[in-house]
């Protein structure tokens, strides 16, 4: 049984639909990452899933039980579900230990040991008397998961969580929550806008849009197989190239001989091979050399129709601007 | 009074845009530097020089006024004067206790309603009674206030044969009710201010975690609002302690306050006789000074 399922919600605000007739299920122990750009209504679908908004139509059930439909609504005191926010919203008059035992029965005094056990989970032992203002925005975030699993919630839901942190603290920050998560044996669903966050945390990642759910699966499924280019650009870097001008990029050009001429195929930066032109000639010619650290950004424009497209290369060779190379595609994806 | 409209409205465009709520209290307290010589002198001249001359200088010419006085003072001059001290106490505590109530009210509904336009309006209408002057709003409550005493007064005439007098214009709640129309705004804004600390996720989080309303006001927003709602009761007191105009209009016979006392002696010359109730009135408002030092001391961000 799923420990939480929504079906079909829908929900409005004044005029505007928000939510178009939504449905998802989550499992024991998984972690689940709602992904879609700002205002595609994940964060209204989040605070209905906790109790905190009405919805129009459709039904949650929280481990089989009906907590929400368009009638009647469990409070979200009664749900049993962890919150984890953007901004954090500590209580910042209160110590970490008084923060963590905020949603524990007989408070901080009769809590200490599962304090204690939470502040180890998170790696801030110690840390009891401290306040919020004290300690940095990573372990503020970690206080306040803690907070969040002191009373043995499931699911863990975690709204934007790292998108109050510093860019190098955000991956250490995502990579200690999975771990927190892990451990404690809970649910969580992560809703975010950067596909990064999803692909590193999720198990499986749903794509919203407008209010719908327009694509699920695992991460490697959102990235190499989009079901639209919306949904190929919202996740990643993409050229769209014609299948006239593929013909010249790959090994057997057979294969496309049912495609339309003129359609349009997403291609990945890093699905190009790229090699300096040699005696068969070349296909394409470079046009600028970016250095990106760990890898190198060509922007190379194809021989036959000028058009560019940008890839993505090892540096184990230098590239030079004007060098004619020869390319090849390994993936591509036909949207039908 | 339309140039203040527009103010207000302007502040309000600029503060939308801006929500600005304190996250997660990553706020850290302000370095203190401390320091010397020379600097420390001349740091030190300039708020000492403020005391000196608009608040020692006075007290010394009061007391000194006073000292001349003082084969003239009875036993009964200084009864007198600690029933004008009670007076004006009273009202101007009343008073605080009254605006910072209904600020706390009005804040919530702000919160509750989030962007209702009704509400901001009727927020903006009692904002502007700071702008009014004290004699204008006193006659505006005076006036329903007669008529009130008028129909009561009818009304006991048929039911008991007798008129009961000045019901409403005889108490001080008209003078209650004309200092919270006037003093409304600055409840209003330390209310506000204290609350905005407190930002939504807060109280879901609250929720979540499995506590009413009730845990949450008591636990989350009192502690965090109850310097900015203290530092909003002892303005208005002192603000209600020096207001003269509105209570000269409205005050019932024979009810004085410090201040009224004050502007009747000087208004005829009697400026020894004045000096009395001059010091009573610092007297009065010293404990509610020494105590706003105190929690502006205390948070170093007293209704910000």
């Amino acid at each position: 049984m799923p420990v939480l399922s929504c079906d079909e919600i829908t929900k409005s605000f004044g005029g505007t639909q928000v939510l178009r007739g939504l449905s998802f299920e989550l499992d024991m122990q998984e972690f689940l990452c709602l992904l879609g750009p700002s205002g595609c209504g994940k964060t209204t679908l989040l605070r209905i899933i906790a109790g905190l908004e009405m919805l129009n139509g459709g039904e949650i059930r929280l481990n089989g039980k009906v907590v929400s439909t368009a009638a009647s609504r469990v409070p979200p005191q009664h749900r049993r579900i962890g919150l984890v926010f953007q901004d954090v919203a500590l209580f910042p008059h209160l110590t970490v230990a008084q923060n963590i035992a905020f949603g524990l029965k007989g408070g901080e005094r009769r809590n200490a040991r599962r304090i204690d056990e939470l502040l180890e989970l998170i790696n801030l032992p110690g840390y009891q008397k401290s306040y919020p203002y004290e300690i940095s925005g990573g372990q503020q975030q970690r206080v306040a998961l803690a907070r969040a699993l002191a009373p043995n919630p499931e699911p863990i839901m975690l709204d934007e969580p790292f998108s109050s942190l510093d860019a190098q603290l955000r991956n250490q920050v995502r990579d200690e929550l999975h771990r927190v998560l892990r451990d404690a044996g809970v649910g969580a669903i992560l809703v975010t806008h950067d596909q990064s966050e999803a692909f590193g945390f999720a198990d499986r990642v749903l794509v919203l849009s407008e209010g719908r759910v327009v694509q699920e699966g695992a991460p490697e499924e959102i990235y190499t197989e989009p079901v639209s280019p919306w949904g190929a650009r919202f996740v990643g870097e993409s050229n769209f190239v014609s299948v006239r001008d593929l013909r010249a990029l790959i090994d057997n050009p057979e294969e496309l001989s049912d495609l339309d001429a003129g359609a349009e195929v997403l291609v990945r930066p890093e699905a190009f091979s790229v090699k300096p032109a040699d005696m068969n000639g070349h296909n394409a010619v470079i046009e600028t050399v970016r250095f990106g650290g760990n890898h190198v950004d060509l922007t190379v424009r194809l021989a036959r129709s000028v058009q560019r497209v940008q890839l993505m290369v090892g540096f184990d060779r230098k590239w030079e601007n004007g060098q004619p190379v020869m390319l090849q595609v390994a993936r591509f994806r036909h949207f039908g | 009074m339309l140039f203040v409209f527009l103010l207000f409205y302007l502040e309000r465009i600029s503060r939308g845009r801006s929500k600005h709520y304190q996250l997660g209290g990553r706020a850290k307290p302000l370095v203190v530097t401390k320091l010397t010589g020379r600097h420390a002198l001349l740091t030190a001249l300039y708020p000492f020089s403020i005391v000196a001359f608009a608040f020692l200088y006075p007290l010394v010419t009061l007391i000194a006024w006073n000292v001349q006085k003082l084969d003239e003072h009875t036993a009964r001059h200084y009864r007198d004067m600690l029933e004008l001290s009670f007076n004006s106490a009273s009202v101007a505590f009343l008073s605080a206790l009254i605006v910072v109530t209904i600020s706390i009210f009005v804040c919530y509904s702000r919160r509750v309603l989030m962007e209702s336009r009704l509400v901001n309006a009727l927020t903006m209408l009692g904002v502007s009674g700071f702008v009014l002057p004290g004699t204008v709003i006193a006659l505006g409550v005076m006036i329903p206030l007669v008529w009130l005493d008028d129909r009561i007064n009818m009304l006991s005439e048929q039911v008991f044969g007798t008129t009961l007098g000045l019901v409403l214009t005889g108490s001080i709640l008209g003078l209650l009710i004309s200092h919270t129309i006037r003093f409304f705004a600055v409840g209003f804004y330390f209310s506000d201010s204290g609350l905005s600390k407190i930002t939504p996720s807060m109280d879901s989080a609250g929720m979540a975690l499995g506590a009413h309303y009730g845990r949450i006001f008591r636990e989350v927003h009192l502690p965090l609002v109850r310097n900015s709602l203290l530092v909003g009761v002892l303005i208005v007191f002192i603000d209600v302690c020096k207001e003269m105009a509105a209570t000269l209009v409205i005050r019932s016979f024979g009810f004085d306050t410090l201040a009224t006392k004050i502007w009747e002696l000087s208004a005829e010359s009697y400026w020894e006789d004045a000096a009395l109730p001059s010091i009573f009135i610092v007297l009065v408002m010293l404990p509610p000074v020494v105590l706003l030092i105190n929690v502006s001391g205390r948070t170093g961000n007293a209704g910000a």
